[in-house]
């Protein structure tokens, strides 16, 4: 789904729980997430360490939006 | 580690009075296997005998399992489930060859949802979808158990899987003081030093309840690359968890019969030697874990100082990560490897055929593909219950198995797409 909106002009970025098969299939920004059934939280986490956990991954996700890159790059939470 | 493995063939099953070996022929006492099923979340099961050629559709199986029984060595078959956890895979194995227990049932949905629930397949033993699973050949013996009221999903699955390995052994009794017609040795001690060393790496699945494996009775959900003996298979030392899966379910049986250990033990000292099997588990939800099991396995492999690996995948989906980075791994330790796999490639085959790769993975051998849609005609009879349920993710849709079938990919034919190629699919570019 990234490819297809990439390639008509809209910026993607994809959270990922396995970031290299992400970029292997060819998505533009990756996102490393946490784990399969949970790549954009932990819910093994007290919930206030989860939520600070979800919005990092969230705001990098949204900061590599604004990034440009000419192959697929994987991103790091902050 | 030398163990002979005497083959009992047999061709043709009735039940009877006493369960006892005549020639070809089994006879089956139905109060002899009932007792050794016993089990509470068990409340009774049908018998039924399905000789291969016969019209029939078996439905719902959860495994597999080759009657067999040592009559010599340390141990006995099944060991930590069956017996205490005692080494086996030396002495002597007695096997009825052709013979297939088959443990069959509705284990009840209790209402879950997700990977882990209670999955429909089916088996045809003649047609077309004869050809495509490695247990419509075998005579087989169906146990269809009707589950008591009251179990968890963890008793049911310990249930499925103890029932089946009790009534393979129990049969396989019937061979003690008889004649095998055919004795097979298995030694790994005697190689040749000038000969090429490889070990095969058996991945096996174990999430959770439905989709697990046991090694001497232990679940494998936290295994990390062990090593194990392929004589240690024959014994049964690893068995599959019960249910979880049609095309792609390694059963008990592949797991004794494993075409890739047959197969290497056969040119073990003439072309090669098979120097061992690395068993481990894919299927690891975090990307960090298939980093670990790939540096371990490759790691075994230098220790064992194995020239080439062949691997094979336990399951479908994110398993290929850990098979892909472990051949990066072997191969940057100088070490060839080759893949055997099935094929997704959707309906014309056109399609990505494998959810991720690496450049090392320059070797690999096509099974087939399990996308293809599968037109099937009715069969005269079916065996075990007439509508299956699929789509587990969408809670389970009833269709009906008793007329002609039109699916739209093989998931559900059980073993159609076992990873270890067993079957007589295969690709060819044109």
């Amino acid at each position: 789904m990234s490819v297809e909106l990439e390639r008509r002009g809209l910026p993607t970025a994809v959270i990922s729980a396995l970031p290299p098969v992400a970029q292997e299939l060819g998505a533009n920004r990756v996102v490393r997430g946490v784990k399969i059934p949970h790549p954009c939280g932990d819910p093994t986490l007290e919930p206030d360490a989860d939520r600070a956990l979800r919005l990092r991954i969230v705001r990098a996700a949204l900061k590599s939006l604004t990034q440009p890159t000419s192959r697929p790059t994987i991103f790091d939470p902050a | 580690m030398q163990l002979e493995l005497a083959s009992f063939p047999i061709t043709h099953v009735t039940l009877g009075e006493a369960t006892r070996l005549d020639g070809q022929h089994l006879s089956v006492s139905r109060e002899q296997l009932m007792e050794a099923v016993a089990n509470p979340a068990i409340a009774g099961v049908d018998l039924q005998v399905v000789h291969p050629g016969e019209s029939a559709r078996i439905t719902q199986l959860s495994d597999v399992v080759e009657p067999r029984v040592k009559v010599a060595g340390t141990g006995d078959v099944f060991p930590g489930l069956l017996g205490p956890v005692v080494s086996v895979g030396s002495g002597r194995t007695h096997r009825l060859d052709g013979l297939a227990v088959m443990i069959s049932g509705d284990v009840p949905w209790l209402g879950a949802s997700g990977l882990f629930v209670p999955r429909n397949n089916f088996v045809d033993t003649s047609g077309p979808g004869a050809d495509l699973s490695p247990h419509s050949g075998t005579v087989n013996l169906v146990l269809r158990l009707r589950f008591a009221d009251g179990f968890s999903h963890d008793e049911y699955q310990r249930a499925v899987v103890v029932a089946g390995l009790r009534a393979a052994r129990q049969l396989a009794l019937a061979t003690v003081g008889l004649t095998p017609a055919d004795v097979t040795i298995r030694d790994l001690s005697v190689s040749q030093p000038a000969l090429p060393r490889v070990a095969y790496a058996y991945q096996v699945q174990s999430q959770g309840v439905f989709m697990r494996t046991y090694l001497y009775g232990r679940m494998l959900d936290e295994l990390l690359p062990t090593l194990v003996h392929p004589n240690e298979l024959a014994d049964g030392a690893v068995v599959a968890g019960g249910l979880g899966g049609g095309a792609v379910k390694l059963t008990t049986w592949l797991h004794q019969n494993n075409p890739l250990v047959d197969g290497m033990y056969s040119r073990h000292g003439a072309e090669w030697n098979f120097v061992g099997v690395i068993l481990h588990r894919g299927h690891y939800y975090q990307y960090e874990d298939k980093q670990r099991v790939a540096l371990q396995l490759a790691r075994s492999a230098q220790l064992l100082r194995a020239d080439g690996v062949a691997f094979s995948l336990g399951g479908g989906g994110n398993n290929i990560t850990e098979v892909m980075l472990a051949i990066q791994e072997c191969e940057r330790l100088g070490i060839k490897t080759v893949l055997l796999a099935w094929e997704h490639g959707g309906p014309s085959g056109a399609d990505y055929p494998l959810p991720f790769a690496v450049p090392e993975a320059a070797a690999m051998v096509s099974t087939g593909s399990m996308d293809e849609p599968l037109v099937l005609p009715a069969m005269d009879r079916v065996c075990g219950d007439s509508t299956i349920r699929v789509r587990p993710e969408l809670g389970g849709v009833p269709i009906p198995v008793d007329g002609p079938l039109d699916l739209s990919n093989g998931y559900e034919l059980f073993g159609g797409a076992n990873p270890v190629g067993w079957q007589r699919t295969g690709c060819i570019e044109y």
